[in-house]
């Protein structure tokens, strides 16, 4: 049968030499309609239309419900009809008997030549008038053709001629069964009634008689024609049909026993068709079932399968430094990314080379998500490997896409994945407007170690961040913004331990990492640990002794100045490249007020290649040398090349600089301009009040910090510099809220200075002391700086040489020591003058307290 | 394949492997292995696409897997169901009882006696039938899957009518077939057959939906070329068996029992299928149940005298009867001269049971005993074809009645005389038999000769009689254009003529069937591949042709020719090509042709079939070469000196 599938298909086009059978039954489904025979021609079709002739085709029978018909080569139908029909009539002229003439109209009528066949028919009974089997024979071809009209005179002749003839009593009953006579018909079949009938008439008539009987009520006629239809084809008892028929007539009258033969099982009859003791649905039953069986067994094999041949991905970012044995067998290539294929359940992992863990990892999954899911295991050495999982959503008007970051964790389990490893495609068919479709995507995070990490203590579990750290650092340990990164978080989370033990784990390496050692060095603060450190330098140093970094660690060590210089230089002469000598040099000056040696000493580390950023000590070399106005330019220009997200250090020091100049607005006005080329909702509204605070302390405006501080909107730190330089000490000391700052000695100091400006010389004392025991606590200078400050003797210059601090520490150090020791007021507050060169912040303190001489005798 | 090239490929394989019986067995085995191969390789593609589909379905992704499962799932279980339909063909539950050894002992130890010596498998049933022959059959429980199971079956009339040394080589002879004697594979060869032979049977039934339609033409031409080509090798190395299982049964009783068996059954084999059993069936019009005596009454027949010359005719049937390919086994005579035995002498007349007979040797004391169960068994298995029978005959009785109540000699006449004259005598050959049905079947024939049937049961009552004017009749079936009946009456000549040894006329009346089965297809239609001859009509059947065309004025040009056909009793083929006049246009004269066509074919009356084409289109090449046959052109200008009217 044609068929098309969205109009692409094969079709027929054109109707000629139509003839129609009327009220005959199809042979497929059935139904009795007018069944069309007619010529046509098959094309193929596209969108329906013809577009290339498959050939002229005849249609036999096309039923007008079901649309099936039988379908002939025109031609070679037409052909044959042609020589069949011509050579029985020819044969009919050569043999004019009635068996020859019934012969020939039953190819006229299975040829579809009705008129050849209506006129053959005139021709034949005017020749045999009185034969009425030729006529029973005649009418019984028309009635199978469906043509009962043209048959029905020819079977009441017939009758009439012959009523004892069976074709003519038979089409008769016919008749009458249509009628709704079932009597008259079962009488006019009793010849089929009678025993061995069977074996010389068809009894498909007395099967209808009977079904129309049980439609009618009649179900004990029904039963008694059952019963003889049963002794005559005894075979029929097998057929599920009739034994339906059977049953029903009898549950209607109540019979006990059934006349129907006890029927066996057999598997063979149930898939046989020709069997027929088995309904079509039983079969279908039977054969679906045997689909379904093979889909069970499909799926159960697919499941099995799935769980004994999970893929897993071992991501080993230390590849081939490290080697992944799973089990203990199974050994994982040496490359940065493999799959192995593992079953599910709890699997041992070992790790040796570069780094060394052991762990289970559990693949388990549900029994029915082996069917639905594709689950991804990503078995990540170290947890060095970034993973993104992310949700991506496909719409008409996406929502935007999800993602979860996860890192440091040595599985990764994800239930389901549509792209492992593979971009998601931008645009998927989603089929309406209105439709929705998630994917799932698993991938390498492309950001920077430093920033995942960021992003990874803030939003996952920070032992896991941590862990990724680790072993990030020790894949790189160049990534000195990770390095400190991780320092930083680790002093914040107070894991001062475990960063000592894992920077101690890279410290025997060599070549040096400097980087690694200066953050060691941040972690030992106490002077007895700094002299252990000491020791191990000069130990490695007696193996190693023109190595210049550790030349030049031991000098950054070294409590005594001369001695650090002794150091410095020897690092200078062992490697004159290297620049870290002179970026300490740079430092000590710095922390004299020789900005001009800073300068010439920072200058040289750069051009050696100091790998780190000297802006803010440059920067106040450069103001100490009166370079603000230069400054500014050049932080502007650097500014306008930077992506917001990145210029942050470089807007400080620009309000730095705008600020030492007094220019408040301009600074204002460059925070205010950066804060605008943020994009909305990445830049918290607390920063921007820091960043204002900042600004104005720089430039001085004390008047605007002091209303946002009235108006308690001010920052903290910007709130702790405005309370100290205001008069408000006392205040500032009781502020719960700002007890955390005082833990910072250098503001203990200037709480101690700012109390001891305002008057309150008790409280001032208290909290000097506080500064002197917690400096006392940390390094060499500053357990310098607690002695200058608890001595009663006022500093000689080279003591406060000695002391190596920052400047702005520096700078409050020397004005607290001015005012300790007024008699030398007016040259430690030259000192002090020269180091408070950065703006704001506490060196408006250290203005106000050189510019305040106290009583003589105090304290 | 008709049955010419049959024999010629039997005989070709005879000649290629005669003397190298081992090659041949080997060359069977080959063929029966290839039919597993190619129905293998068919089954085997539908599962290699359903297993691929489960192989896709572990690597795909979860819901694609799920797919592909269903998909392979349904495809495996088209191939399962094929296999299953093809493989799964049980041979047909037998009701008999297994013999039980403590009922024959001394036949069960012939049976193991013969086991021993011939090293042949066990059989696993021995079986008693009503029947005289004896046969031993490999039962496939599965078809061609096996677990097979072997069958003894023994006819206790065979038993009866033997001594025991001519029992003992006819069950040699049965047991060699399954003795190592006849090579490795022998015994699977024809199972193997066996099952092929319930497949084809299946295949010719017809198709119960467009599915196995489809698989049908798939697969029905390999079938065909294949079971032919297995079939004559079967054929000719079954044959082998037979002469090397009576060599084997001459070797174990010796050659004269050996000879006398067969010499035995041959003959009462025909008494029994001529006289016995139709006398018997016959009494299914009086009797309602079939007989519980049958063994019994068997026995008292053949013990009894023959009639008349019936036992000079069966006697010389046996000796003159020669082998063709109808058969595995071969003729008598070529059988005896295969081991050296020769046609007992002396005493004519029929065989008679010796005493004591093989049945009480080996059946002894419970003989009567085992009668009565292969009597009920057979009475069993009977009765549904009895009853049948029974039935029919009461209708046909009833009917009868009506058709001359009806049609009284008086009131029937011309047509419906011959008509109710023919039912009669069908009615008396069914109910009575040949002798009483024949003056019916003369009356018949002398209202109307040319009575297919009439002349096909006639003829074949005659022969069974040896009465050769039977022939006469035969020949007057053979010489109807198309008759349905050539086939039947083809048979039965042949029977006969292998029958009485006239083997020229036997392969005669072969080709005749061969040539009648080559040309059936051919009044089907015609191509211009057909070779064609001028119509050669009769001056007035010209001339009314002439008439026809002459009356249609757009008629320009007419060609007749007339199809070769191989087979002389063919309706005559005739094909008439005819045209307008040219047109300036192709498409238009094609039209005009057509319509001219569609007017003549009614009208256009000839001795055969007749198409009526005009040159174009698909007819192109065909009228063409109608054109070009000598003699085809039909001069349309004028009919009997009339001018044409125009």
């Amino acid at each position: 049968m044609p068929t098309t599938i969205n109009g692409i298909g094969t079709h027929y086009y054109g109707k000629s030499n139509r003839s129609i059978r009327r009220g005959a039954a199809c042979h497929s489904c059935g139904r009795v309609g007018d069944l069309q025979t007619y010529d046509t021609r098959l094309w193929f079709v596209v969108v329906f239309v013809p577009v290339i002739p498959l050939g002229r085709k005849t249609i036999i029978d096309e039923c007008p419900k079901c649309r099936r018909h039988y379908a002939a080569d025109q031609a070679k139908f037409a052909m044959a009809r042609q020589l069949s029909l011509s050579g029985a009539r020819e044969q009919f002229r050569a043999d004019p008997t009635p068996e020859m003439a019934t012969a020939t109209h039953a190819q006229m009528v299975g040829f579809h030549a009705h008129d050849d066949a209506a006129a053959f028919r005139k021709e034949v009974l005017e020749q045999f008038p009185d034969d009425a089997q030729l006529r029973g024979a005649l009418a019984e071809q028309l009635d199978q053709a469906g043509q009962y009209d043209a048959a029905t005179p020819l079977v009441e002749r017939a009758f009439e001629l012959n009523p004892q003839l069976p074709e003519a009593r038979n089409a008769l009953a016919l008749r009458r069964l249509v009628d709704g006579k079932l009597d008259e018909a079962r009488a006019l079949l009793n010849f089929m009634q009678e025993p061995g009938a069977g074996q010389l008439y068809p009894l498909m008539r007395l099967e209808q008689l009977a079904r129309a009987y049980q439609k009618a009520g009649k179900h004990r006629e029904a039963l008694e024609l059952s019963q003889h239809l049963l002794q005559e084809l005894p075979d029929i008892g097998e057929h599920h049909k009739f034994r339906q028929f059977v049953a029903t007539s009898e549950k209607k009258l109540g019979r006990p026993e059934s006349m129907l033969p006890e029927r066996g099982w057999s598997w063979r009859a149930l898939f046989d068709s020709r069997s027929g003791r088995f309904s079509k649905g039983q079969r279908w039953a039977a054969y679906l079932s045997i689909v379904a069986a093979l889909i069970v067994a499909g799926l159960c094999v697919l499941n099995e399968y799935r769980r004994g041949h999970r893929t897993v991905i071992v991501r080993n970012e230390f590849a081939p430094g490290a080697t992944v044995t799973i089990d203990g067998e199974t050994a994982v290539p040496d490359v940065s990314q493999s799959e192995i294929v593992l079953s599910e359940g709890t699997h041992h992992v070992t790790v040796k080379g570069a780094i060394a863990e052991e762990f289970d990892v559990d693949l388990e999954t549900g029994y029915w998500q082996r069917w639905t899911h594709s689950p991804a295991w990503v078995i990540n050495v170290g947890g060095a490997a970034p993973l993104m999982i992310e949700t991506l959503h496909y719409a008409v008007n996406p929502r935007p896409s999800e993602f979860q970051l996860v890192v440091g964790d040595n599985l990764c389990f994800v239930p389901h994945v549509d792209y492992l490893f593979t971009t998601g495609p931008k645009r998927l068919e989603v089929g309406s407007d209105s439709n929705e479709v998630t994917k799932h995507q698993l991938s390498l995070a492309a950001e920077p170690p430093v920033a995942l990490f960021r992003y990874a203590l803030d939003n996952s579990s920070p032992e896991s961040a941590i862990h990724y750290a680790e072993n990030r650092l020790l894949l790189n340990p160049a990534d000195d913004d990770l390095l400190k990164k991780y320092y930083t978080a680790m002093v914040e989370r107070s894991q001062l331990e475990r960063a000592k033990a894992f920077l101690k784990s890279q410290i025997a390496r060599r070549p040096v990492l400097v980087g690694w050692h200066r953050m060691y060095h941040e972690l030992h603060t106490t002077t007895a640990e700094k002299t252990a450190l000491i020791a191990d330098y000069d130990r490695w140093l007696a193996a190693e002794p023109n190595d210049a970094a550790l030349l030049y660690l031991r000098g950054r060590l070294d409590p005594s100045s001369a001695e650090a210089q002794k150091f410095f230089d020897r690092s200078i002469a062992a490697d004159a490249q290297f620049p870290w000598p002179w970026a300490a040099l740079g430092y000590r000056a710095c922390t004299r007020g020789d900005w001009k040696r800073a300068r010439q000493c920072y200058d040289e580390a750069l051009r050696r290649g100091f790998p780190e950023d000297l802006g803010s000590f440059m920067m106040l070399a450069r103001l100490g040398l009166g370079e603000a106005a230069a400054l500014e330019r050049e932080y502007q220009d650097k500014l306008a090349t930077l992506a917001p997200s990145d210029a942050l250090p470089t807007l400080m020091l620009l309000i730095a600089v705008q600020g030492a100049q007094g220019h408040a607005a301009a600074a204002r006005q460059s925070v205010e301009q950066w804060a605008a080329m943020v994009p909305p909702g990445e830049l918290p509204p607390e920063a921007m009040t820091i960043l204002r605070d900042i600004a104005d302390l720089n430039a001085g405006d004390l008047n605007s910090v002091g209303q946002r501080v009235a108006s308690g909107v001010a920052s903290q730190p910007g709130r702790l510099v405005w309370l100290l330089i205001s008069g408000k000490a006392d205040e500032a000391a009781a502020d719960a809220t700002l007890a955390n700052a005082w833990t910072d000695p250098w503001k203990a100091l200037a709480l101690s200075l700012a109390l001891d400006l305002g008057g309150n010389r008790e409280q001032a004392a208290v909290w000097r002391e506080k500064a002197c025991d917690a400096l006392a606590q940390l390094g060499f200078d500053e357990v310098r700086a607690a002695e200058l400050l608890r001595s009663p003797q006022p500093p000689e210059l080279a003591d406060l040489d000695e002391v190596e601090l920052q400047p702005s520490d520096k700078a409050i150090l020397v004005a607290a020591l001015a005012h300790k020791f007024p008699a030398w007021h007016g040259e430690l507050s030259a000192i002090a003058e020269r180091l408070a060169v950065e703006p704001g912040g506490l060196s408006l303190l250290v203005h106000k307290a050189t510019q305040t001489r106290p009583e003589r005798g105090a304290p | 394949m008709t049955r010419a090239q049959f024999d010629s490929l039997v005989q070709a394989l005879e000649q290629k492997f005669a003397g190298r019986y081992r090659t041949l067995a080997w060359r069977t085995a080959l063929v029966a292995a290839m039919g597993y191969a190619g129905f293998l390789a068919w089954v085997l593609a539908i599962a290699a696409v359903g297993i691929a589909a489960f192989v896709g379905a572990l690597f795909a992704p979860p819901v694609a897997s799920v797919l592909l499962i269903i998909v392979g799932a349904c495809v495996l279980a088209v191939a399962l169901w094929q296999a299953v339909e093809v493989l799964w063909l049980p041979a047909p539950a037998s009701k008999q009882t297994a013999l039980r050894r403590e009922q024959a002992p001394e036949l069960f130890a012939l049976l193991a006696r013969l086991r021993r010596e011939l090293r042949m498998p066990r059989i696993h049933r021995v079986l008693l039938s009503v029947e005289l022959n004896a046969s031993i059959q490999r039962r496939s429980r599965l078809g061609f899957l096996g677990w097979t199971r072997n069958v003894m079956t023994l006819g206790l009339p065979l038993m009866d009518l033997l001594t025991p040394a001519e029992f003992e080589a006819v069950a040699a002879h049965e047991c060699a077939h399954l003795s190592p004697r006849h090579g490795r594979f022998a015994a699977w060869t024809y199972r193997v057959r066996g099952t092929w032979l319930l497949l084809v049977s299946r295949l010719q039934e017809p198709p119960k939906s467009s599915f196995s339609h489809t698989v049908r033409r798939a697969l029905g031409r390999f079938f065909h070329w294949y079971w032919q080509r297995f079939h004559a090798y079967f054929f000719v190395m079954s044959r082998w068996h037979e002469y090397e299982a009576d060599r084997c049964a001459a070797e174990w009783s010796g050659v004269e029992p050996a000879a006398a068996a067969l010499w035995k059954i041959d003959v009462c084999s025909r008494r029994l299928d001529q006289r016995f059993w139709p006398e018997l069936w016959r009494e299914s019009t009086a009797e309602a149940q079939p007989p519980s005596d049958v063994s019994r009454r068997l026995l008292v027949f053949l013990a009894g005298p023959a009639e008349g010359h019936d036992a000079d005719r069966w006697r010389q049937a046996a000796a003159q009867h020669i082998t063709d390919n109808s058969d595995t086994h071969p003729c008598l005579s070529d059988r005896l001269a295969a081991f050296g035995g020769t046609l007992p002498r002396g005493e004519g007349g029929m065989p008679r049971p010796p005493s004591p007979s093989a049945a009480q040797a080996f059946l002894g004391t419970r003989l009567d005993e085992l009668r009565g169960q292969a009597d009920a068994v057979w009475r069993e298995e009977a009765m549904p074809a009895w009853r049948a029978r029974h039935g029919r005959a009461a209708s046909i009785q009833r009917r009868l009645r009506d058709v001359e109540q009806t049609n009284s000699p008086t009131a029937a006449a011309g047509a419906a005389a011959v008509s109710t004259l023919w039912e009669r005598a069908a009615a008396a050959l069914e109910l009575d038999g040949p002798a009483a049905a024949e003056p019916l079947l003369r009356e018949v024939l002398a209202s109307r000769p040319t009575h297919g049937m009439a002349n096909l049961a006639l003829g074949r009552a005659l022969l069974e009689r040896g009465n050769e004017e039977g022939a006469t009749y035969l020949r007057r079936v053979l010489v109807e254009p198309d008759n349905a009946l050539i086939p039947d009456a083809c048979q039965t000549l042949a029977r006969y003529f292998q029958t009485t040894g006239q083997a020229d006329q036997m392969r005669a009346v072969y080709d005749e069937l061969s040539l009648f089965q080559l040309a059936q297809s051919e009044g089907d239609g015609v191509s211009a591949r057909d070779a064609f001859a001028a119509a050669d009509l009769t001056p007035a059947e010209l001339q009314a042709l002439q008439s026809v065309l002459a009356a249609d004025r757009q008629l320009q040009e007419a060609h007749l020719a007339r199809k070769l056909l191989r087979h002389p009793s063919q309706r005559p083929l005739f094909v008439l090509c005819v045209g307008t006049r040219r047109g300036l246009f192709a498409g238009l004269s094609a039209e005009r042709d057509a319509e001219l066509v569609g007017r003549l074919i009614p009208r256009v009356r000839l001795p055969g079939s007749v198409l009526v084409i005009s040159p174009h289109r698909q007819f192109r090449a065909l009228g063409r070469k109608i054109k070009a046959t000598p003699g085809s052109r039909i001069d349309v200008s004028a009919v009997d000196g009339a001018a044409r009217p125009r």
